[in-house]
């Protein structure tokens, strides 16, 4: 048996930790999340009543922060990863790692998960902000869990896609980049756009739940052909901003602000729909990832 | 070792090879040479298994290329024109991705890569960021980097491209230790005189055609259409003269402080000495010049490009 399964991972995590781009990479990220925090105690200016208003602050911290890393991760998986493929391209070593026996699939994961790796150090980077956004109360550790586990296969759906971008393209990062535009489309300009329609009918209550239900959703990303789900639901792409933030309760996070019937009943068919878009075109993307016999650029 | 029969292969409606039939014996070290877009790298890729041809048949070790891709891949040690290499690793570390990637077990790759290393000099920096190595000793580090699997087959592309005449001659020395060691050896190069010195066959190509290949002996016998003399007299001026009105001597000028003769092929060069000699010439130099494998190049091709 083939003892050559991870080599590029192990290579690419000694090169990471040698490049400071990735230190200088940290370092923005972390000054992101400083600045999401203290722009939003700024703005936000809630009066400490209670208990319960700190509890909201917690919970508009916690919610300001997933979503600023979510969106970051959104634009940095694909980049990263495409560019690490082009990387390759341009050292011409692509050919030499394809003598080697390595099998196109075998270099995509391990090229995927290394760029995974660095971004997991950028939302662990994050984490002392979340626990300060804790010391407030109003999430509770699972939420944050499920907020950065949702944002982590974000990442890695994208990355897949733009390592197939990149392996079957010159300007990889580019591309990859560029079909991360609908994605950010559904994702900001869609909640924008309900939220104005909704609350123009003075429905705002409403209104701020739909823009809630849609901004930065993963399972919307996961579905990957979310037009495709446009089409299937009608309603905005989305379940749930990560699900806590429709949640009333502050701890199970699946509840909705709306009592409406019909909002409760579109969110339950959007939830199947969702998952049954995810099953249908996620699967078959990661079945065929793992299967090196496909056809490659000509000489894989 | 290396076959190919009217191979063939095309670039959006261009021919780059026109039916190359390629011959490399077990054990030779073979020097492909070429103008620029003549087809050499075209036809390196292909014997690597990193481009299907249009048309026509390849075989490293009696293998079909093309259907045997991942047995060929085992036999063969490619160097591309450029490195390949990860500025941002060690040596060390390099050798050692490489060594994981072909599946060479742990424990046996501290000695491997340590030998290699050891082989083309470079063990004084192992540690050391390849960022940080000159042109030959990355061209080195490449070298070894081909030997990690113990290939039968070196490929290697434009290996001297680039190198300062040190570098070139390193080059040229872990060449000939490897040609030592049994590895047949297909080299592409530009550089004529390095080639000449290293290899026993030689392929010339333009315009995606095989116009000569053999030993530098059999396709100088291909090519010669004269023999070229070269002549020192005491007088050299009036030898021209006197050599001109031989029936054998093609042409006869004086150049350079000698007198350089083109006589029919096979020419007696006795019977030029003896008809100096006879009108008192004193004759002091006569020497029948080989052309050099550059000559031969450029007698053969016609510096065409695709």
């Amino acid at each position: 048996m083939r003892l050559n399964g991870g080599a590029v991972l192990r290579r690419e995590a000694v090169r990471t930790a040698r490049r400071w781009q990735t230190y200088v990479m940290r370092f923005a990220i972390s000054g992101l999340m400083l600045s999401l925090v203290l722009s939003y105690l700024l703005v936000v200016h809630i009066e400490v009543t209670d208990v319960a208003t700190l509890g909201d602050i917690g919970r508009g911290l916690f919610k300001t922060l997933t979503t600023g890393l979510f969106s970051v991760t959104l634009v940095l998986a694909p980049l990263m990863v495409a560019s690490g493929i082009e990387e390759e391209q341009e050292a011409k070593t692509l050919d030499l790692l394809s003598l080697t026996g390595m099998s196109a699939s075998q270099l995509l994961w391990d090229k995927v998960l290394s760029r995974l790796m660095v971004l997991l150090t950028f939302i662990v980077g994050s984490l002392p902000f979340l626990a300060a956004a804790t010391s407030f109360g109003g999430f509770s550790v699972g939420e944050t869990v499920n907020a950065i586990v949702g944002t982590l296969l974000a990442a890695l759906v994208l990355g897949v896609f733009a390592s197939f971008v990149a392996m079957m393209s010159r300007g990889g990062p580019l591309l990859a980049l560029m079909l991360c535009v609908p994605y950010s489309f559904v994702l900001m300009v869609f909640p924008v756009l309900y939220f104005a329609i909704m609350a123009g009918e003075g429905n705002v209550e409403v209104a701020l739940a739909l823009a809630l239900l849609t901004v930065g959703d993963p399972w919307v990303l996961l579905s990957v052909l979310p037009w495709l789900a446009a089409m299937f639901s009608g309603w905005p792409l989305a379940v749930s901003v990560f699900r806590i933030a429709t949640s009333d309760d502050g701890g199970q996070g699946f509840g909705l602000l709306s009592t409406e019937f019909w909002v409760i009943e579109r969110f339950k068919r959007r939830t199947w729909l969702m998952g049954l878009a995810w099953g249908i075109s996620v699967v078959p993307l990661f079945t065929i990832q793992v299967l090196s016999s496909f056809r490659m650029p000509q000489h894989w | 070792m290396i076959r190919t029969r009217n191979l063939r292969t095309s670039y959006a409606g261009m021919e780059a090879l026109r039916g190359i039939d390629l011959d490399v014996k077990k054990g030779d070290v073979y020097g492909f040479i070429g103008p620029n877009g003549a087809g050499k790298t075209t036809t390196i890729r292909i014997l690597t298994t990193l481009l299907e041809p249009t048309a026509g048949e390849a075989w490293v070790a009696e293998l079909p290329v093309w259907e045997s891709k991942q047995e060929v891949r085992g036999l063969i040690g490619y160097m591309p024109d450029s490195f390949g290499v990860y500025r941002d690793m060690t040596v060390t570390e390099y050798m050692h991705f490489f060594a994981a990637a072909y599946g060479i077990p742990n424990n046996e790759r501290v000695s491997l890569v340590g030998g290699l290393l050891e082989l083309t000099d470079l063990t004084y920096k192992e540690d050391a960021l390849i960022d940080s190595l000159s042109r030959g000793m990355q061209q080195r580090l490449g070298l070894a980097r081909t030997l990690v699997h113990d290939p039968e087959v070196l490929i290697l592309d434009e290996p001297a491209s680039g190198l300062d005449p040190r570098a070139r001659i390193e080059v040229r020395g872990i060449l000939q230790e490897l040609q030592n060691m049994g590895k047949t050896i297909l080299l592409s190069s530009h550089i004529l005189s390095e080639l000449e010195s290293i290899c026993n066959r030689v392929g010339i190509l333009e315009q995606g055609t095989l116009v000569a290949q053999g030993s530098i002996s059999e396709i100088l016998a291909q090519t010669k259409k004269h023999d070229d003399v070269w002549i020192r007299t005491d007088d050299d001026e009036r030898a021209a003269t006197v050599l001109r009105e031989l029936p054998d001597v093609l042409s006869a000028t004086f150049t350079d402080g000698r007198v350089e003769v083109q006589a029919k092929s096979g020419t007696d060069l006795s019977l030029l000495a003896s008809h100096i000699i006879k009108r008192e010439l004193a004759l002091r130099h006569l020497e029948r010049r080989e052309p050099s494998l550059e000559e031969m190049f450029m007698n053969l091709t016609e510096g065409l490009v695709q």
